[in-house]
């Protein structure tokens, strides 16, 4: 720890001369100035380590004690520094950068949004910087209230929002707002009918007459669970039919796919355009292509500059890269075709079963491809057990 | 040597001297090491022999490769082979 400190105080070894040295260590000592490694040089020669603060006081007594006081080393970060003092642009850049650093840790420069599905990050940037917080907004004008009352009045599908500014990022958390189902009244009578052809399995009707059974079979639209019932007591009367209907359902979906498809042969060829972006602004580091090569594919990498924790700087390099190929047909494998199509028409039918939250079962699929010309046709044929009732107004 | 009045005074009070009086307080660490409190100045410095002030008189240290590791007005630590230490009144 005293090395520590002596380092950052700075100390100067420093070697005496005259004909009682020990004369000079004494009153050094009785005004305060403290010594080490104090050794002899021989006879009316001794050295000794002293803070670089009291260096001047000690010359001032070594004339008093009629000692020569010779400077022999000099060591810690004073004279470490003091090594800098006529580099006028090394200590310019240095105060340059941590201005820039405190200036530009005032402001917001990235913006990083989560909790988005239905909202692209770019309408809800959009919306945020009509609010008032956009790139390059002091980190104290953002008022979370305010912000959040603007964005939910101009958005219709949030449900709410809130932006944490950490540093110079602003992490945007947003949480969408659930389409409500459409919900008949109860007081409205309704039927429910088939909403898919099949055959039933389970009808558990929970009010109104079953006009369909386990073991029939019916078409989309056919009535299975009425919602007039007619009784001998009561006569007719209007009720809110509800139940579930499920039943086997079977599905013969087709997919096709093109024998050739169109590939890319890089030449290895490509060409490069850099340019910084400042505070939004475009500064380019070399020539844009006009047109690098008829076909070509852009590469965008953009690296922004940042340091440790949250603070990020109003500067990003971006590199593009357009690399040339030449269009090439190949004919596309067999088995990839297969592959492709099988989970082509897999997404199909899960898309076809999986409604209104209630998920479907496959019972048995059974997939074919065929080569028809310049085409590969996909066929799928599936057995599922589903719910199929849906509910409907009384006409 | 006659003893001094606080001298006396602290030793029949069971008191520390080095606190009370400002006697001069010396301490050996094995025979490298070398602690003095309350000293009144170094009157000679060499390698080998070295005579320190403590008021009523001087401590002779007799030894090899003497270093002052740190001295302030009132403390002082010496390093070196230590083989003999003398009170001079």
């Amino acid at each position: 720890m005293n090395k520590i400190v002596n380092h950052l105080q700075g100390f100067v070894k420093v070697e005496a001369v005259g004909d009682f040295p020990e004369r000079f260590v004494n009153i050094c000592t009785q005004h305060g100035i403290a010594f080490w490694s104090v050794r002899t040089l021989g006879e009316h020669r001794m050295e000794a380590v002293l803070n670089a603060k009291d260096l001047r006081k000690a010359k001032r007594l070594a004339e008093k004690s009629g000692c020569n006081l010779a400077e022999k080393r000099k060591r810690g970060v004073p004279f470490f520094l003091s090594g800098f003092k006529h580099r006028w642009a090394l200590i310019g850049s240095l105060v340059f950068c941590l201005a820039a650093l405190l200036i530009s840790s005032r402001y917001i420069w990235r913006f990083d949004v989560e909790g988005n599905e239905v909202l692209t990050q770019e309408e809800i940037l959009s919306a945020l910087s009509e609010a008032g917080i956009k790139t390059g907004s002091p980190v104290r004008d953002v008022d979370i209230v305010s912000i959040r009352n603007q964005m939910l009045e101009k958005l219709d599908k949030l449900a709410w929002i809130t932006v944490n500014v950490s540093g110079s990022r602003a992490h945007v958390v947003a949480r969408e707002r659930k389409e409500k189902p459409e919900i008949i009244p109860k007081d409205i009578p309704t039927n429910v009918v088939a909403a898919k052809s099949g055959l039933i399995t389970q009808v558990d009707a929970m009010e109104g007459s079953s006009k369909a059974f386990e073991g029939d079979l019916v078409e989309a639209g056919d009535l299975i669970v009425s919602g007039i019932i007619d009784s001998e007591t009561m006569g007719i009367r209007l009720v809110h039919a509800h139940a579930d209907i499920t039943a086997r359902t079977w599905y013969e979906l087709e997919a096709v796919l093109p024998a050739t498809a169109q590939g890319k042969q890089y030449s290895g060829k490509s060409k490069e355009y850099k340019y910084l972006i400042v505070t939004g602004k475009k500064i380019p580091l070399s020539f844009e292509p006009f047109t690098p090569f008829e076909f070509y594919d852009k590469i965008k990498t953009s690296s922004s500059l940042t340091v440790p924790g949250e603070l990020t700087f109003p500067l990003t390099l971006v590199e593009e890269i357009y690399a040339e190929y030449t269009p090439v047909n190949y004919r596309v494998d067999e088995e990839l075709a297969e592959t492709l199509l099988s989970r082509s028409l897999e997404n199909s039918l899960s898309l076809e079963i999986d409604n209104d939250s209630k998920d479907g079962k496959i019972l048995r699929s059974e997939m074919s491809c065929d080569t028809e010309g310049a085409v590969f046709r996909g066929k799928l044929e599936a057995e599922c057990l589903e719910e199929i009732g849906v509910m409907i107004a009384v006409p | 040597m006659k003893e001094g009045f606080w001298g006396k005074a602290v030793r029949r009070m069971d008191m520390p001297g080095e606190v009370m009086a400002g006697l001069t307080k010396i301490e050996l660490v094995g025979v490298r090491e070398i602690y003095i409190e309350n000293h009144h100045g170094l009157l000679e410095y060499g390698l080998e022999e070295i005579h320190i002030s403590c008021g009523e008189g001087s401590v002779k240290l007799t030894g090899e490769d003497f270093v002052i590791r740190a001295m302030t007005a009132r403390e002082l630590r010496l390093e070196g082979l230590l083989l003999k230490l003398e009170f001079i009144f």
